[in-house]
């Protein structure tokens, strides 16, 4: 009997665990944002990756011959001034974007969070860092990022080096915020009263429970990162012309907007969606996981 | 007798700001024996907390410091240690409690993670080896299905069972003293109970000292075997707790007791203290309680009043019994 009822209340809890992990699942998909945000993504990743791979073009390769042609079914999206895939190019592109986005993020993630919870916690930093962020933080993103590239020379690299720069003080200064709230909890108090030192509750305490709020501010860095590179590659402060960025798509179409719209308008309509996307996805993920998660309390 | 677990001495805590320095603690002395439930009664603002953060060495400087006086546990004055020593100290010879279990445990973590990391904090000692000892302590603390539960996020278990966790948490390296501040105030009344009994009954196998801060006097009544009374900053009496309830001699004692509410009798009204207690840095000159004091004279606005013996273990400060004892001319 009591066997019986031990093996029973293993499975059950078993059971409990799994159910849980699903339920976390089904919250976000039943988000319609994270949905709508999560599929243009994925979309976005399925371009990136298929596309360049099925396309016969090169996204670089001219074709003199068939230039300005508009879309037909060997060239989806038309060609450009150079005959090039405009199709092609706006996949190769995706996959620029993604790469320099996943970049700023990865840089955002480690210096914003690190920043913002070492002056949200040690209130002695605080106003040392702060004053440094607030200092970026007074020039406009945008023209940061463009002297910044100026300064440097147009490369990945420093396209990436540049967003970071622009984007890592708000991330900063968010985590700071959130880490001012986890500061003041009692479980902060109790670590200390436990005898753990300051990195350990940075560590164990406060970074994670600034995750939430940084995942957040991460998905619309990405998509700020999108349309700034974008802006960067229109402007000509981005990467070189020959390589296929959405910014530079646009820039090459802009004169023969009245003839050929399409060489312009589907690396436009990618970047509106990459930013739509991301930012779906980042609403999507503050519905969800801002307020917590509630308690099944027995 | 031997010397006791803990000694403050003549403890002094103010809060410096640029202009000035308003004290919220002014010459607290006490002793906690081993082994000893110790209860400080007061109301909010009186200073009962802040005594508490200065035995754990965990005033919120540099704005609220200790000017003067020493707290010495084992000898040790807690006040000088350097921050190594005292992150020994704390969680390994003192562990503390607090009001709150709603908000006393990380939310992302299991509660077994988080017992292990405390006595991984002050022991050399692997994870499964500290995984069994956090699964021995939700045992010792009533908590059903220990395996199970140390598997289990705070948000899981309910306000009563997250403050046994802060409790196990807080024996997990056997410390001599626990300082329990307010631990049921958020609690159910039948909850609270649990956890006071839970709490005397570790205390007795343990033969740990415990001190319990809290504004019910009922509870204290029960369980302490001293209590200290605070009122402003100051401690206005101290006593066995039997004592104080049969022959208060602080007005202010008599008030609090004359306002708890007695089982035997139906009381038409109970009687409460009139006013306010003054705010730290507005306290009126000589005995503090003197503008709420019924029996108040003009002499105790002029001096401030020490703690007098009224009998062996049994003192407290108020001018009416300095004048009996001493007789002394102004």
């Amino acid at each position: 009997m009591t066997e019986f009822s031990q093996a029973l209340r293993v499975d059950l809890t078993e059971d409990r665990e799994e159910t849980r992990r699903f339920l976390v699942l089904r919250r976000f998909f039943r988000s319609p944002t994270f949905v709508a945000g999560f599929a243009i993504v994925v979309m976005l990743v399925l371009l990136g990756t298929g596309g360049v791979w099925l396309s016969p073009y090169e996204a670089t390769g001219m074709d003199l011959r068939n230039r300005l042609s508009p879309p037909t079914a060997q060239n989806w999206f038309g060609t450009d001034n150079f005959g090039r895939d405009v199709f092609t190019r706006v996949a190769a592109g995706s996959q620029l974007s993604m790469f320099v986005g996943l970049m700023v993020v990865a840089i955002n993630a480690v210096a914003g969070a690190a920043i913002g919870a070492l002056a949200g916690y040690l209130r002695q930093l605080d106003n040392l860092l702060m004053r440094v962020m607030d200092a970026f933080m007074a020039f406009p993103a945008m023209l940061l990022a463009i002297a910044i590239t100026a300064a440097l020379g147009p490369s990945l690299f420093n396209v990436v080096v540049a967003l970071a720069v622009a984007y890592v003080p708000k991330t900063a200064r968010i985590v700071r915020g959130t880490a001012l709230i986890v500061r003041e909890q009692q479980y902060v108090e109790a670590a200390q009263v436990a005898g753990a030192g300051t990195m350990r509750i940075l560590r164990v305490h406060v970074l994670p429970n600034c995750l939430s709020s940084l995942v957040v501010q991460l998905t619309f860095v990405f998509a700020s990162a999108v349309l700034a590179e974008a802006t960067l590659s229109y402007l000509g402060v981005g990467l070189p012309p020959p390589a296929p960025t959405w910014g530079n798509g646009i820039s090459d179409g802009r004169e023969y907007i009245v003839e050929a719209w399409w060489i312009s308008l589907f690396p436009g309509l990618a970047i509106t969606f990459a930013v739509l996307g991301f930012n779906f996805l980042g609403d999507g993920l503050r519905d969800v996981l801002d307020p917590h998660l509630p308690g099944e309390s027995e | 007798m031997s010397s006791p677990l803990l000694s403050v001495e003549g403890l002094r805590v103010a809060a410096r700001t640029r202009r000035r320095e308003n004290l919220l603690i002014e010459d607290v002395s006490f002793d906690v024996r081993e082994g000893e439930f110790l209860g400080i009664v007061g109301e909010s603002g009186s200073g009962k907390s802040m005594t508490a953060l200065s035995i754990m060495g965990l005033l919120p400087g540099p704005v609220v410091q200790a000017t003067a006086g020493r707290v010495l546990l084992q000898g040790r004055d807690v006040l000088k240690m350097p921050d190594g020593d005292l992150r020994r100290l704390r969680g390994g010879a003192i562990g503390m409690i607090f009001q709150d279990p709603m908000t006393s445990l990380n939310p992302v973590q299991t509660i077994g993670r988080q017992i292990v990391e405390v006595v991984r904090l002050h022991e050399e000692i692997s994870r499964p080896a500290a995984w069994e000892r956090a699964v021995e302590l939700l045992r010792e603390v009533n908590i059903p299905a220990p395996e199970e539960r140390a598997q289990a996020y705070p948000h899981q278990l309910s306000g009563g069972m997250r403050q046994r966790v802060m409790i196990a948490m807080a024996i997990a390296c056997r410390p001599r003293l626990l300082i329990a501040d307010e631990p049921t105030t958020a609690l159910d009344v039948t909850i609270q109970a649990q956890i006071l009994e839970l709490l005397d009954r570790l205390r007795r196998e343990r033969g740990m000292a415990v001190v319990l801060i809290t504004h019910d006097l009922g509870v204290v009544s029960e369980y302490a075997d001293r209590v200290l009374v605070m009122y402003s900053g100051r401690v206005v009496e101290t006593a066995p707790v039997a004592d104080l309830f049969a022959a208060p001699s602080h007005p202010y004692t008599r008030g609090l007791l004359n306002s708890v509410p007695p089982l035997s009798e139906e009381v038409e009204e109970l009687r409460a203290i009139e006013g306010q207690p003054p705010t730290p840095g507005a306290w009126p000159a000589g005995c503090r309680f003197r503008p709420r004091c019924d029996e108040s004279r003009p002499a105790c606005a002029r001096w401030d009043v020490r703690l007098v013996s009224v009998d062996p273990g049994h003192s407290a400060a108020c001018l009416l019994l300095d004048d009996k004892e001493n007789a002394h001319a102004p």
